[in-house]
């Protein structure tokens, strides 16, 4: 079912290409790649045995959230699906986005570094079921997703901002290898906030290349301290093993969701206060604007 | 390979620099500066040809990524690597390596020793004013130099080539900011100093020159103040009074300043630019003045702070309708905050897709198509969802407004039981329901099948996503207004993504072959206010961000920093200091005495922190601005969007939904009126329109303004009393980038027929200065009322710059079918110092007419200047030059040429602060096509040259006397009608004309007067002219 390819040929061009991209600030930097080097090749040995780990913990994961996820419905062209949702990848250049986004989509992990022209998107059926108060499992809906991949350049950022404002919610990226990119997530937060469809989007942090833990710059209490200021949720995950990728998403999807219960919901209680309270001469049209039948 | 090729020649005697436009030229040095790439080592050099050369170092042009660097930039400049010679100028720093020579030399030979020391104490940057030279504290300290005597200010003079030179010790702190200042060669310390067109002098040992305040400077000579009585509170030399006087036309300036020495400079100063006559110098403590209730803005530049000359300043302030108050302060600007922030405003208003190569194009061209599939099936299940609950809606349902049994259910109609009426209710609609027709939501509580639907709907459309979307940027209360714009938005302009704007671009999909005119997002760009901004000025100016990432989530919300385009754009220019001279302004709203209810002025641009006028005024804006953003939300989630959206479906149920996308390409007309409207059916609006205006100076008996109507079609109308109260509200949609006005209702109008007690108002409004049929719109009409309850959303789509320089009309008529229609009072909103954000309900009591400055004169506003030359070429002269053929024609009289050389100043109304302008002649009173003249457009420039020549062929000097030259500019618009961007009228003054059956006078006056008589006066010379152009081409019968 869980398909997990790997393959270390490529995962060493991956990191090559990520060593590539690094810019060279330090004068230590060549020791430190040398190093890095040895390091990968020792955790290379490690990695078939955490593999089966990180498979097992996902599926255990998976089944405690009320949100079952099922391989594509039926063909993706349809209109056989209850909601659209629009979700947004963004962050740094490097920190994995789009192998990210294949991961959760086609659940497979491309270790070549390709960089991302401008935007892309990738799409994915779900099924989402709410949990009545109850515990039991209410309605379940068919959800499709459309997840779009955006350029964390620089020099497309002008084209990527401006398809913020039409997501409903964000995955918002950092690479744990890297302290520049979560530095960084700072700026792409202020960014969210002037540019996405309201001033409080729904997000969540991810932490990428968990798998890569002797490169590791990024501590895990630093970045959930950060999201805990933010007030959203933190994930580490791994494209590579695909640790988590599905629960960030789904979190996400679950974030947005009920943001939407929320937006339909509030102005029903507020709209009875109203009607209530305030004159006749405004409380007379009210029926006609709500059921012109 | 040109660059290596490049570096090898750089070796020699050419060095490697960047080739800019002129006007780019600092936002590149400081980008180069921050790079690192700017090599110090020479001078930075200006060519003739209107560009900068800005040398790099040979190493960095590696990095150097042209693309991204003009990207980055300033994306509508140009530059280039090129190599220039190594000339004598270009050179670094040669003034302080001769002076250090000289100097050495001098020492040397009055025996002393020469020391590192003693080259230190040389200056190293200095003050130029003309011929003197300003040198800072901590030069010439030593002892040494006293040795010297003039010999050595002589020779320092001589190797930095100027004449005198002064030395500056500091500003002292005695409120006078006087600097002390030494001369240390020369009697003379009055110095000449200009910029932009300006000539300031002053005495540089009385009077401090500031060179950081060039970009209000120009901030403010940008500003139209025509008819605006300004005060500056300190006016210093004349830093902003001259600009005020100078460029940005105001009436009248009252300048204050209480340093003698300053007050002599400013009057120096206003004389030699020409402008006493308008200015009033105060010489004295302004807290004295004596002045009050008379400014339209009043500019306090004093930094570090004005405080105290604020309650002068609000006394000063017109108290009818309120005005401007121009605050400057310093605020610490960290540079690589703004980049990041000027981009993301650019990412808003505008894409820019030319940075992209052919392939990068082609890749996001499919990713957008791929889109384009995805939106259009979302489309088609929309629809399909819409008509499911149009179906359940048929069914039996109870229309709201008919007459039913309470004891029937509202959705099935079966009859109810008679007890517990109240739990039968729908929450939402308040229709009885019965069990059958509930649908429960959760716990206890349910909702009516069709309430239920519209909830379920709005969550599977995505209508809730695309509600709060459309709210972002508003602060509107109360639904009205947001049901109203979105009955009269398109559907799916709502539910636009980038992806589909994108898509439609032209930029990026070039082989399109329909015109898709992009959405004239850009227009934006100047004075914009975003709310983001508005949050930030709550935030005050700590861009600290460590202080609001430890906040909440919600109070993240003030680390989002939009910046204002115009900010960016002016305040690169000097970013060189961390400290800009910021300013903002506060404009008190129009009630009498309350300052307080301000609206944060939109105008001033580089506006970054507030200022509270009185402790009370800032709470006031700070809880305004609260309650809007909670408001948003409540809008946002507003109920009956999707039953709008359901009757738009119904009606349109059989075109396509993606061809309704042309109409979410915001355009100018509304009505859609005729694909091309042509210009001249506009020329004779605005001649009627304004033309009446003022001949119907009928004198009112009844009312003391109430004179006549400037606009009324019609030119009939009756006059009664001007009486009550309108209620409207404005709100402006940045994201629609449409100005929305609600018309709520009037209270206590006159009536029109006293004894018959009759008034059919309604409200008719108009964005002036345009008064064409664009600009017109109309409420319907309320019959037999004098308190008419419109509720009716009038929409302009206009961008905020645009809107800036408009004002708002709104004039109540009374209808009558049969007879003429009555003006019943009007009121007339200035839209720079309105607040156009909140949304709130204003009541302002109707006045009769005044006959505003903007309608009395056409010249009132600046709307640039036309150079044109006039020929007339006599008879004989004309007969030589063409074959005999025509000789029997020829003898009608001689030829008139008329040479459209250029345009200077025009409005712009395009993106980019650019027009796309032509001229068009008639020679009248013929308008036939016979004397209908264009000259090309000309793309992208308010200072177009056109260069083109009308000639009207057979009319001799005798007819020339009693016709009139008609020459208009305009702004070539593809798919709407041309923008109107001024005109001039050339005659012999008061020339009675005769078009058809009316009958006007040819206003002509001054320099057209004078340049059509000299035409006529000098027979087959040139005669050339400068002409200010009229905003209104209005005729007088």
């Amino acid at each position: 079912m869980r398909c997990l390819e790997f393959d270390p040929v490529g995962a060493r061009t991956r990191s090559a290409a990520r060593n590539i991209k690094k810019p060279a600030k330090c004068s230590c930097w060549k020791a430190a790649a040398k190093e890095r080097h040895a390091n990968e090749i020792k955790a290379l040995k490690g990695f078939k045995r955490r593999l089966k780990a990180d498979t097992h913990l996902l599926i255990k994961t998976s089944s405690l959230i009320p949100i079952n996820m099922l391989s594509a419905v039926s063909s993706m062209t349809d209109g056989d699906y209850d909601y659209l949702i629009k979700l947004l990848a963004l962050g740094d250049s490097g920190v994995g986005k789009t192998t990210f986004l294949y991961r959760y989509t086609d659940n497979k992990f491309n270790p070549k570094f390709i960089t991302t022209v401008g935007i892309d998107f990738r799409e994915k059926r779900v099924v989402y079921s709410t949990n009545s108060p109850n515990g039991t499992t209410g309605k379940t809906f068919k959800v499709h997703l459309q997840l779009w991949d955006t350029a964390g350049q620089e020099r497309f950022r002008s084209l990527t901002t401006a398809f913020f404002r039409d997501a409903m919610g964000f995955l918002l990226m950092f690479d744990l290898t890297s302290q520049q990119s979560f530095l960084n997530v700072r700026n792409w937060m202020s960014q969210l906030q002037a540019n996405a469809y309201c001033e409080n989007p729904d997000i969540v942090l991810i932490g990428n290349k968990a798998d890569l833990a002797d490169q590791r710059e990024v501590q895990e209490k630093q970045a959930k301290e950060l999201a805990d200021k933010y007030g959203i949720p933190y994930f580490e995950t791994s494209a590579a093993t695909g640790a988590t990728v599905d629960k960030a998403v789904v979190t996400l999807l679950d974030l947005v969701m009920k943001r939407m219960e929320q937006c339909v919901e509030k102005p029903e209680k507020v709209d009875g206060h109203h009607t209530d309270s305030t004159s006749k001469l405004s409380a007379a049209p009210t029926p006609e604007k709500k059921c012109s039948c | 390979m040109e660059i290596t090729h490049f570096i090898t020649r750089s070796q020699m005697d050419y060095i490697t620099a960047l080739k800019v436009p002129q006007r780019y030229a600092q936002l590149y040095r400081k980008h180069l500066l921050e790079k690192g790439a700017l090599d110090p080592q020479y001078c930075v050099q200006k060519h003739s040809d209107g560009t900068v050369t800005l040398p790099v170092f040979p190493s960095a042009l590696s990095h150097l990524d042209l693309l991204t660097l003009h990207n980055s930039v300033a994306q509508d400049s140009s530059c280039e690597i090129v190599q220039i010679q190594l000339s004598r100028k270009s050179k670094a720093k040669p003034h302080r390596d001769r002076m250090i020579e000289v100097v050495q030399e001098l020492v040397v030979t009055k025996g002393l020793q020469w020391s590192r020391d003693l080259e230190d104490d040389l200056p190293s940057g200095w003050q130029r004013h003309g011929d003197l030279l300003l040198f800072g504290d901590g030069c010439f300290s030593q002892a040494v130099w006293q040795n010297f005597g003039s010999e050595l200010w002589l020779a320092v003079a001589q190797a930095l080539g100027v004449k005198r030179l002064a030395r500056i010790k500091h500003i002292s702190q005695d409120g006078w900011r006087t600097p002390v200042v030494t001369m240390l060669l020369g009697d003379d310390s009055y110095v000449t100093h200009v910029d932009n067109h300006i000539r300031y002098e002053f005495d540089v040992t009385k009077c401090m020159f500031s060179f950081g305040n060039i970009t209000e400077k120009l901030r403010i000579s940008s500003f139209d103040c025509s008819g605006e009585t300004v005060v500056d509170l300190y006016a210093g030399i004349g830093y902003f009074t001259v600009p005020y006087l100078v460029h940005a036309g105001a009436a009248h300036v009252h300048a204050c300043e209480w340093n003698p020495h300053a007050v002599s400079a400013l009057r120096r100063n206003l004389h030699i630019n020409k402008v006493a006559h308008r200015c009033t110098v105060h010489q004295g403590d302004n807290k004295q003045l004596s002045l009050s209730d008379l400014a339209d803005r009043v500019n306090l530049g004093l930094i570090p702070s004005s405080e105290e000359g604020w309650p002068v300043a609000c006394r000063l302030l017109r108290r009818d309708t309120g005005g401007m108050l121009h605050i400057h302060n310093n605020v610490t600007t960290p540079i690589h905050k703004r980049g990041s922030n000027a981009e993301m405003v650019q990412a808003m208003e505008t894409i820019n897709m030319s940075f992209l190569t052919d392939s990068e194009r082609e890749l996001i061209l499919k990713v957008l198509h791929r889109d384009e599939e995805l939106r259009r099936t979302e489309e088609q299940r929309v629809k399909r969802l819409k008509a499911e609950l149009l179906d359940i809606r048929r069914k039996g349902a109870k229309r709201s407004s008919g007459s039913y049994s309470e004891h029937s259910c509202g959705r099935c109609q079966e009859p109810l039981g008679r007890l517990a009426a109240n739990s039968n209710q729908c929450p939402v609609c308040k229709h009885q329901v019965c069990r059958n027709c509930r649908i429960v939501q959760a716990k206890e509580f349910w909702l009516c099948s069709v309430c239920a639907k519209e909830t379920d709907l709005k969550k599977c459309t995505g209508d809730w996503f695309y509600d709060q979307r459309v709210n972002r940027f508003s602060t509107a209360p109360g639904h009205d207004i947001v049901r109203a714009s979105l009955r009269k938005r398109p559907p799916t302009k709502k539910r636009e993504t980038t992806g589909e704007v994108l898509l439609n671009s032209p930029e990026l999909n070039s082989n399109q072959t329909l015109p898709v005119p992009k959405p004239r997002l850009k227009d934006i760009a100047l004075g914009n206010k975003s709310p983001t901004s508005e949050r930030l000025q709550q935030s005050e100016t700590d861009m600290a961000e460590t202080a609001s990432l430890s906040s909440s989530r919600a109070d993240t919300d003030s680390v989002s920093s939009t910046p204002l385009a115009q900010q960016c754009r002016n305040e690169v220019v000097n970013r060189s200091s961390d400290s800009v001279s910021n300013s903002s302004s506060v404009s008190p709203s129009t009630k009498p005495h309350s300052p307080s209810g301000s609206s944060v002025d939109t105008e001033t641009s580089s506006l970054v922190h507030q200022i509270n006028i009185c402790p009370e005024s800032l709470n006031d804006v700070d809880g305004l601005f609260k309650k809007s953003v909670r408001r948003v939300h409540k809008i946002s989630d507003f109920k009956p969007v999707s039953v709008m959206d359901v009757r738009y479906d119904g009606t349109e149920n059989s075109t396509s939904s993606m061809g309704d996308r042309s109409k979410s390409v915001p355009g100018l007309n509304m009505d859609e009126e005729e694909e091309e409207e042509d210009i001249d059916n506009l020329v004779s609006i605005h001649r009627r329109t304004v033309g009446e205006g003022t001949t119907n100076l009928r004198a009112s008996s009844s009312t003391l303004g109430s004179m006549m109507s400037v606009y009324s079609e019609a030119g009939d109308y009756d006059i009664v009393d001007v009486s009550g109260d309108i209620v409207f509200s404005l709100r402006y949609d940045e994201s629609m980038q449409s100005l929305s006005v609600l018309v709520k209702e009037c209270r206590g109008l006159a009536y029109t027929d006293t004894a018959k007690k009759k008034c059919n108002p309604y409200v008719k409004c108009y964005l002036l200065p345009d008064k064409s049929r664009q600009s017109k719109k109309k409420t319907t009409i309320k019959r037999n009322t004098t308190n008419p309850g419109y509720n009716e959303t009038l929409k302009y789509s206009i961008t905020r710059s645009q809107l800036m320089s408009r004002s708002l009309q709104l004039s109540v008529w009374h209808y009558d079918r049969f007879g003429r229609n009555a003006f019943l009072g009007e009121v007339e909103i200035p839209m720079d110092c309105h607040d156009i954000d909140s949304g709130q309900e204003e009541c302002v009591t109707l006045r009769g007419k005044t006959g505003s400055s903007l309608t009395l004169s056409p010249f009132s506003q600046y709307k640039g200047e036309l150079v044109i030359s006039l020929k007339y070429v006599t008879e004989a002269k004309a007969a030589g030059e063409k074959p005999r053929g025509k000789k029997a024609k020829v003898e009608d009289g001689g030829e008139l040429h008329v040479l459209i050389k250029e345009a200077k100043n025009l409005c712009a109304v395009k993106a980019g602060d650019t027009s796309d302008s032509f001229v068009k002649g008639y020679l009248l009173p013929s308008t036939g096509k016979s004397t209908k003249k264009k000259t090309q457009v000309v793309k992208k420039t308010v200072n177009p040259h056109y260069d083109h020549t009308f000639v009207y062929k057979d009319v001799c000097l005798e007819q020339l006397k009693g016709m009139c030259l008609e020459l208009t500019v305009w702004d070539r618009e593809a798919m709407s009608s041309n923008d109107f961007l001024g005109g001039v009228r050339l005659s012999s003054g008061a020339v009675r004309l005769k078009e058809g059956k009316q009958e006007w006078v040819a206003d002509s006056t001054g320099e057209e007067v004078s340049l059509w008589q000299k035409m006529m006066q000098f027979p087959d010379s040139w005669a050339e002219g400068s002409l200010s152009l009229r905003s209104s081409m209005g005729k007088r019968k």
